[in-house]
């Protein structure tokens, strides 16, 4: 037998004896209320409780069961009184939400017209940089591209959600791929979330994470949605609470998104508004949506997984040597 | 909210809302597992995140599992992998704090202070002694020497953590002694 498969010690015992003690203090010392109220307060523990159906065909219904339903039946009218009481987002609102998503989600081709404005008088250099940047968005169920508006950029990158795999290119330089649960599609998913360039995520957070609103304006129905501050780790201040408030506009016949303001934030301090407007609904090409739709020949291709091996190949690649 | 094991045996009992919503069920649990989150993870508030989330995840799909003869085990891995996900947005976080030293995208990452264990020791600390080394430790070491430490199996550690036995056996190992060594003194106090 190895040295590492050997039985422990008597001192490696007492070592470890030690340490459970230590654990139990530990645990004696946790608050399990306050994990009960965050597990309870959740968007996604309520809709359980109000799920009678289920509750009903788990307790098949015997006396006792059909009491233990009924007080289940109680408690989730509480808890949505609770819920309503504290402001949470009214059903409605989250309804539309979920709707606007499902109609995104089969949607058929639509190019929106994006324009970065950086708030007055933000302290953050890269806002002010970048305000007055416009890019264009064209979508399509999950997959989606974005390439400039202007001059000055050559980036062009997307989702090809047939693969599920993120993409950029800089045309007649490089390509970029990589693989749904690589380090880079992690961290460009990342990039694509905090500059909210990607509306079908934006609605999923909102359904999640945000209180909404909505209300009509003719046609349209809009929805306004703002972070639940300190449920989720996502909004802890410094991790990614990336907007403070997001403006919908939905199309009331088919509820096509025709409008998206996002008020982007960092650590609380808005830095800037990103505005989505809807340009066209005409076909896109399928091959757009790929990296090789933007490719012009003879770039050079990394198939990424490892954020460091790229880095490492894209420092040797300037702009043009692909050619 | 998440059926009782009581429940699921079909025994009875009084209190008919805690088998219904399964309190006594997360409480139980919820300590045993929030104490291992924030082993692995060494910071309350994220572990607290990581607890509730795994919660959520279970009781969204319990009907899926025997809760009453697994529930346990699958609470503990999906709070292994939640932490995992953390502790790897951590890392692409603090890389791009290197790429941008403004801060402009995320916050700042604050500059963890390691203590060297056996200078803890030293101050004859026990708590202290533990919690520093659980600080150097790389990451499945804390996790197998936290399971150990509750008690479980080999088998079930390594399926927990989604290894091979052997290699749970290695891991064991290494963090048994890891800790042997710095808490000599509180051994010998507990011997005598």
């Amino acid at each position: 037998m190895s040295e590492e498969m050997r039985l422990p010690t008597e001192e490696e015992e007492r070592a470890l004896a030690l340490l459970a003690t230590h654990l139990e203090e530990k645990e004696r010392d946790v608050d399990v209320e306050e994990l009960l109220r965050r597990i309870q307060d959740a968007p996604d523990a309520r809709e359980y409780e109000t799920d009678i159906e289920r509750l009903e065909r788990k307790l098949h219904a015997t006396p006792g069961k059909i009491r233990l339903l009924r007080a289940a039946v109680v408690l989730a009218i509480a808890a949505t009184v609770f819920a309503l009481f504290r402001g949470d987002p009214p059903a409605e609102g989250l309804v539309l939400a979920r709707e606007i998503a499902s109609a995104l989600a089969s949607s058929p081709d639509r190019t929106y017209h994006g324009t970065f404005r950086a708030a007055h008088g933000t302290s953050r250099p890269l806002a002010r940089l970048l305000s007055g940047r416009e890019v264009l968005l064209s979508t399509r169920g999950s997959s989606f591209f974005i390439r400039p508006g202007d001059v000055g950029m050559k980036l062009v990158w997307g989702r090809d959600g047939v693969t599920d795999t993120l993409w950029m290119a800089v045309p007649g330089s490089y390509g970029l791929r990589s693989a749904p649960e690589g380090n880079v599609a992690r961290r460009v998913e990342l990039l694509v979330e905090m500059r909210s360039m990607d509306l079908g995520r934006i609605l999923d957070r909102l359904v999640k994470l945000c209180v909404v609103e909505e209300r009509q304006e003719g046609e349209m129905r809009i929805l306004e949605a703002t972070p639940r501050g300190g449920l989720l780790a996502r909004f802890r201040p410094g991790d990614r609470a990336d907007f403070t408030k997001v403006i919908l506009r939905a199309r009331g016949s088919d509820l096509a998104l025709v409008r998206v303001e996002t008020h982007l934030a960092i650590d609380g301090e808005e830095t800037g508004t990103l505005v989505w407007e809807l340009t066209g609904e005409e076909k896109v090409s399928d091959e757009l949506y790929t990296l090789e739709g933007h490719l012009l020949g003879g770039e050079t291709v990394i198939e990424a997984t490892n954020v460091a091996k790229t880095l490492e190949a894209l420092q040797g690649i300037q702009p043009g040597e692909g050619k | 909210m998440i059926e009782d094991e009581a429940t699921s045996n079909g025994e009875e009992s009084g209190d008919d809302d805690a088998l219904v919503l399964g309190d006594a069920w997360i409480r139980d649990r919820g300590r045993r597992v929030l104490v291992y989150a924030r082993t692995l993870l060494r910071d309350d508030s994220e572990a607290a995140d990581a607890v509730q989330e795994a919660m959520l995840a279970l009781l969204q799909h319990q009907e899926r599992y025997d809760l009453a003869r697994d529930g346990e085990r699958i609470l503990f891995t999906i709070v292994t992998n939640r932490c995992r996900n953390m502790i790897r947005d951590r890392s692409v976080r603090e890389r791009r704090r290197i790429d941008d030293p403004e801060g402009e995208l995320l916050g700042e990452i604050p500059d963890p202070t390691v203590c060297l264990p056996d200078e803890v020791a030293m101050g004859g600390e026990l708590a202290d002694a533990i919690e520093a080394l659980l600080d150097r430790l790389p990451l499945q070491q804390r996790a197998v020497l936290h399971l150990a430490a509750l008690g479980k199996k080999r088998e079930e550690i390594a399926s927990i953590l989604s290894i091979k036995p052997e290699h749970a056996s290695v891991l064991l190992y290494r963090a048994r002694r890891s800790l042997a060594r710095v808490l000599p003194h509180h051994g010998r106090e507990v011997r005598e």
